[in-house]
């Protein structure tokens, strides 16, 4: 039944009905934001790359076909403009700012929510040393918890490209937190 | 299989058929290294995956909507005046009337060729039968012509002389 509303309200939003269409957005920005926030890791940004993305699902919207979801469209927007922001230049000097960013705007007063935080600006800080494909594989597959079908669909690549760079990525990713544990001290969290 | 094609599985784990799955646990079971890795790369990926239920949500998000709306209407509007234009020129009638339009050109462009075509025909015709360029026939007769009379005159001027010469040898 809400598969066939969301159905009703993508016709709407085809034919032009621009109530049908913030519909779209206030259901999927949040998880649009989330993932071009971890891309970029900073708010900014992430809310440019979140509305440039929307005007280009709006405008595109008369190509759309049934068969592929359109969450999964709207993923492989936010993702190539989230990858295309990074090859900027502008974007490589920000990547130093990504941490004291993220800890400024998630202050948090629990010590389980700072060490929580803390290891979430690690994992940002230490997926910009992946390649940007294997970036994008780490933080849709692992981080976003997308099935392997969904997210080959929004990196056009194929299921054996997707675990070639998964591999790669995890064990840098499990490298790197090893090196955070032994320099923190912070075993317990694991 | 070797230790490192085990190690590949043990990063993938997640993404591995249910038989893959099964060969790898029976090797993990057996192998000391394997199994430590193993430990430890199922320990992360758990942690990971608790960073990643933990999503990162918009400060403002009516705010956001409401930008993104906006930027809509504001692209709407600015391509409404082309798309009314392109709305127009891809109308039926629009459409037939072009098509119409490109037919009579053509017909039109033809009918002034043959036109041409044929004013061409003429003057080469012409230019065969009375030009002066190539056609040397005129020039021989008009040579021929001079020289006779030129001859003539040669001719009437020694008789002329020889004449003159009698009269002055009699006296």
């Amino acid at each position: 039944m809400a598969e066939q509303e969301a159905q009703e309200i993508i016709k709407k939003a085809i034919e032009g009905d621009m109530d049908a269409f913030r519909l779209i957005v206030l259901k999927n920005q949040a998880f649009a934001y989330s993932v071009s926030y971890r891309f970029l890791g900073n708010a900014e940004d992430s809310e440019d790359v979140v509305q440039e993305a929307f005007i280009r699902l709006w405008k595109n919207m008369a190509r759309y076909k049934p068969e592929i979801k359109l969450t999964t469209w709207l993923y492989r927007i936010v993702v190539n403009l989230c990858l295309d922001l990074l090859k900027s230049t502008y974007q490589r000097q920000r990547k130093i700012q990504v941490s004291e960013e993220y800890a400024a705007n998630n202050s948090v007063s629990s010590d389980a929510s700072v060490l929580a935080n803390e290891l979430n600006g690690f994992i940002l800080m230490a997926a910009n040393d992946l390649t940007p494909k294997q970036k994008a594989v780490f933080i849709l597959r692992d981080l976003e918890d997308l099935p392997v079908e969904e997210v080959c669909d929004i990196l056009s690549i194929s299921a054996g490209n997707l675990k070639s760079n998964l591999y790669y990525a995890r064990q840098r990713m499990s490298a790197k937190l090893k090196m955070y544990y032994q320099t923190t001290d912070k075993i317990t969290m694991i | 299989m070797n230790r490192c094609e085990f190690e590949k599985r043990i990063y993938l784990y997640r993404e591995l058929t249910s038989v893959e799955k099964e060969i790898t646990d029976v090797h993990i079971a057996q192998c000391q290294s394997c199994s430590e890795l193993a430990t430890r790369v199922f320990q992360e990926q758990n942690l990971i995956s608790n960073i990643g239920s933990s999503k990162f949500s918009v400060k403002n998000s009516q705010q956001l909507t409401q930008r993104i709306m906006n930027s809509i209407e504001r692209a709407e509007k600015s391509t409404s005046g082309f798309n009314g234009l392109i709305t127009f020129l891809d109308s039926l009638f629009v459409r037939y009337a072009f098509s119409a339009l490109s037919i009579l050109l053509i017909t039109f462009f033809y009918m002034e060729q043959q036109h041409e075509g044929h004013k061409a025909q003429t003057i080469n015709k012409i230019e065969v039968n009375h030009g002066s360029i190539l056609n040397t026939s005129s020039f021989l007769k008009a040579h021929q012509k001079r020289r006779e009379d030129k001859e003539k005159t040669i001719s009437a001027s020694r008789y002329s002389y020889n004449r003159s010469e009698r009269i002055v040898k009699t006296l």
